[in-house]
């Protein structure tokens, strides 16, 4: 009954959240070539990470606060998310490719209503799998921000990167969908910086995966 | 439902007469669960530290988070995760109130609406309060071990057995209270609950179950 609650506000349009306001350090100037941006970005790095997450699902004004258990193989593009309730019983299994997702077991409520799975499936692919950074796209440097934007057929991405380097935002406006990923608080792991809080909006579809790592080990 | 208990009942003893009980076969299961109920009813209220232990099969993982557990006769519960997210629920009867620090929200559940925190708390209840009548509608028993007392609860409900294998109890040496949860669920996952500092009969204040205020 819930989950169809969320299903109807999302049918509704309820009022969903806004793009969020990037904060980049400001005392710093960023310099660095097109490749070097790339190259450091940590989703373009052939790592496996385990990933202890909590995570907080909007879908309109409906919040739906989860643990998640996040396998991200970024060698092979995909991520198997395990969420959680407070008793640790699994709520669901959902493996994200470029491509597609597979719910691999779900409660009832969840794999009934389809629509949940695969916002989390969007999210997920948004923020950890595609789209990435080409060597193809335009850089463009102000101050303490670089980009790398890219045309669409209907509008634009672009890629913002704070004077560390550091990959800061994702943003798509387009007509076929208006979202953003925020990645904050980046911290040495293993030799690689990955952020512990990541913050997708998907204006179109009014959903907000909100994400912070608890624990993050890299499998070798 | 009295019908249903009966039969659930002889179900147990037809079971009990039929398996082997291994170590403990000797045992009188019926008479044991009526020893560990009567015990249980002595306890008036209960209040403990636990650790979850969540083995995750397919990514050989496992999560471990701490958290408070505070039962009071005949029907109160809180179950508060304190790590790595604080969340959790208070039960007053049919009815409780979870929260989550993420969220910073309170929402109202009850048994009937909300099947998964129906299982949830009625299995929290039924533990602390050693509840035959309940647990034996609902699991097929089994002795595995007598000192300490350690039982295998097997889902007759077929909904739940979907998604539960199993459970084992492993009861504290002087059987006053559950020391030990572990919880196999199909696919291979499992969560061990392991309760610490466990007192009981202590006065526990009204707000132990009430859901705290997110200001």
């Amino acid at each position: 009954m819930r989950i169809l609650s969320i299903c109807l506000l999302l049918a509704l349009g309820a009022c969903g959240p806004t793009l969020s306001t990037l904060q980049l350090p400001e005392n710093c100037r960023a310099a660095q070539s097109r490749s070097q941006l790339i190259a450091g970005n940590w989703r373009q790095q052939p790592h496996i990470w385990r990933l202890r997450q909590a995570a907080l699902l909007e879908i309109g004004s409906k919040k739906i606060p989860l643990e998640g258990f996040l396998r991200l193989d970024l060698r092979h593009k995909e991520a198997r998310l395990l969420a959680l309730n407070e008793m640790g019983l699994v709520l669901f299994d959902l493996q994200v490719t470029e491509q597609g997702e597979v719910l691999h077991r779900a409660i009832p409520q969840i794999r009934e209503h389809k629509a949940v799975a695969r916002g989390v499936a969007q999210s997920l692919r948004r923020i950890f799998l595609q789209p990435l950074p080409e060597a193809n796209d335009l850089l463009q440097t102000q101050g303490n921000s670089q980009g790398l934007r890219r045309s669409l057929s209907d509008g634009q991405l672009e890629f913002i990167f704070d004077c560390s380097g550091d990959l800061r935002e994702t943003r798509q406006q387009a007509k076929s969908g208006e979202w953003q990923v925020i990645y904050n608080d980046y911290r040495d792991y293993a030799g690689a910086r990955l952020p512990e809080e990541i913050l997708f909006n998907d204006e179109t579809h009014r959903v907000k995966l909100s994400l912070w790592q608890k624990e993050v080990k890299q499998e070798l | 439902m009295r019908k249903l208990c009966c039969l659930n009942l002889l179900l147990v003893v037809l079971f009990l007469v039929a398996a082997p009980l291994g170590a403990a076969e000797t045992t009188d299961l019926h008479t044991l669960l009526r020893q560990l109920q009567d015990t249980a009813g002595q306890t008036h209220s209960l209040k403990s530290d636990f650790i979850q232990e969540k083995e995750l099969a397919i990514f050989s993982e496992k999560l471990v988070s701490a958290g408070r557990f505070a039962y009071q006769q005949p029907d109160r519960l809180r179950w508060e995760l304190l790590t790595p997210i604080d969340s959790g629920f208070v039960l007053r009867g049919d009815k409780g109130e979870r929260w989550n620090s993420l969220s910073r929200e309170r929402s109202d559940f009850s048994v009937a609406n909300d099947p998964i925190m129906g299982i949830i708390a009625r299995q929290l209840l039924a533990w602390a309060r050693v509840d035959l009548d309940w647990l034996q509608s609902r699991y097929r028993m089994e002795l595995l071990a007598e000192s300490p007392v350690r039982l295998r609860l097997t889902p007759l409900d077929k909904g739940e057995a979907g998604f539960i294998e199993e459970l084992q109890i492993l009861f504290a040496g002087d059987r006053s209270h559950v020391a030990e949860v572990l919880l196999k669920e199909q696919g291979g996952d499992s969560t061990l609950l392991r309760f610490t500092n466990v007192q009981l009969n202590t006065a526990l204040p009204v707000a132990t179950f009430e859901a705290p205020e997110f200001k």
